[in-house]
């Protein structure tokens, strides 16, 4: 017991050191995921299949292959045609445009949900533009999309984990170091699995209270 | 730098076999979150609420953390608790348990989404538990289930290249593999990539009809 004491005091420093990285390299892909998500997502909303047709083609791709092996091609394929990105590059990349892939259809799915006539009758009422997206239809397209964005916010927390394969220092690559110098998997991988859970938590209960907010916009 | 059509001909015995090994380990994955997750389930509808607590607790501490550090968990730990599994084992396993967090929550809301009349009709016919559960309510609750439980297949098959990091000979390990020989990464990973967007999409295609034949159906 007064070992394994003594050991968490010693990995700790290192882990908390690659769970910073974690949330760095989740909190960079987020924001520029969030940036692609919208922009696909309403684009992909519009007539104009001349612009639909390339962003389908992206989402497709990134839905239907595993992050994994993007995250491998983006670091592996890509120097072979002349491309080099360093590690924290290439998985910030990835991910950004796997969970924008995600959360584009997520907004797209909000966006087409609601009724057309919402918005026609808010032209009937004489109120701007402007004010029914504002105080009319963001409300209610927000309901939609609070959960599966706060599952996607998880769902890339947890991705993150997959750069270690590539040698980014975060958490679950300074879990590996920490086991292989110190030993004790049993430990220190639960100490790890305990540290993302503690990350992921907030972001579930969050997600749960705002889906909770959000419901009275709704008609 | 061209495209190197010949070597993934010379090569595609051992990428057609490792392509095989991924989708045996999927669907084994598969099925063991198929029970995995009607246990859940079950227990969590259980009366005894300690249980449905424990139950709640064990499903979210799996889904909220990430599958990579619970394959590393298993992979290491098993072994110094004196359970010896085969790398490809100890993947089934985990994958199988992570999925059945899932599962059990198609088949709560398949459940649940019988309306509680029926439920009313049979007990005013008086009909039996075992009736109503395999005659009235489970047919119902089924429908529902299948385009779900197929979706969470494919999400699943897409985490088979995890299995590389605990030395499970997959798709994307013998990619790499070959490729540490040949240094044909941009073709062998290309093709990885390939081979999982052919799968997942055509998959994803059959359940998107699924779908659309059961909103027809109300």
């Amino acid at each position: 017991m007064r070992d394994s004491f003594d050991l968490i005091g010693i990995v700790m420093p290192s882990l908390l050191q690659g769970a910073t990285v974690t949330l760095q390299v989740a909190a960079q892909a987020g924001l520029l995921g969030l940036v692609v998500a919208l922009v696909v997502g309403s684009l992909r909303t519009t007539e104009n299949r001349l612009l639909r047709f390339p962003l389908t083609v992206y989402v497709e791709f990134f839905r239907g292959t595993s992050a994994f092996v993007q995250l491998y091609w983006a670091y592996f394929a890509l120097p072979m045609i002349g491309v080099r990105l360093d590690p924290l590059q290439a998985g910030i990349l990835v991910l950004a445009l796997n969970v924008g892939a995600y959360g584009s259809e997520v907004v797209r799915g909000a966006l087409t949900a609601i009724p057309r006539g919402q918005l026609e009758a808010c032209r009937a009422l004489g109120i701007p533009t402007w004010v029914a997206y504002v105080k009319v239809l963001i409300p209610q397209a927000m309901q939609r999309v609070v959960l599966p964005m706060g599952n996607l916010a998880i769902d890339l927390l947890k991705g993150t984990s997959l750069l270690s394969a590539i040698a980014v220092t975060e958490l679950a690559f300074a879990a590996r170091q920490t086991v292989s110098a110190f030993g004790n998997p049993m430990l220190i991988f639960g100490l790890v699995l305990l540290m993302y859970l503690v990350l992921a938590a907030p972001i579930a209960a969050g997600a749960r209270y705002l889906n909770d907010r959000t419901k009275r916009y709704v008609a | 730098m061209d495209f190197d059509w010949k070597y993934l001909v010379e090569v595609s015995p051992e990428l057609m076999w490792a392509t095989l090994v991924t989708i045996r380990l999927a669907v084994l994955s598969f099925l063991l979150a198929l029970v995995v997750g009607l246990v859940m389930a079950l227990a969590s509808m259980s009366a005894f609420r300690p249980l449905r607590y424990g139950i709640w607790l064990l499903s979210e501490s799996i889904r909220l953390t990430p599958l990579l550090v619970q394959l590393f968990f298993a992979f290491f730990v098993l072994p110094e608790a004196g359970i010896r599994l085969s790398a490809e084992l100890t993947g089934v396993l985990v994958i199988g348990l992570h999925y059945g967090t899932y599962t059990a929550q198609v088949y709560i809301a398949g459940i649940q989404s019988v309306k509680r009349d029926q439920w009313e009709a049979a007990s005013a016919l008086s009909l039996p538990r075992h009736v109503t559960w395999f005659k009235i309510i489970l047919p119902q609750a089924v429908r529902p289930m299948v385009p779900a439980l197929g979706n969470y297949l494919i999400q699943l098959f897409k985490e088979m290249p995890l299995l590389s990091t605990i030395t499970v000979f997959e798709l994307l390990n013998t990619a790499n593999l070959l490729a540490s020989r040949s240094f044909r990464y941009f073709e062998l990973l290309t093709f990885v990539g390939l081979v999982f967007f052919v799968l997942s999409y055509s998959a994803s295609r059959i359940v998107q009809r699924l779908e659309v034949r059961q909103d027809r159906l109300g």
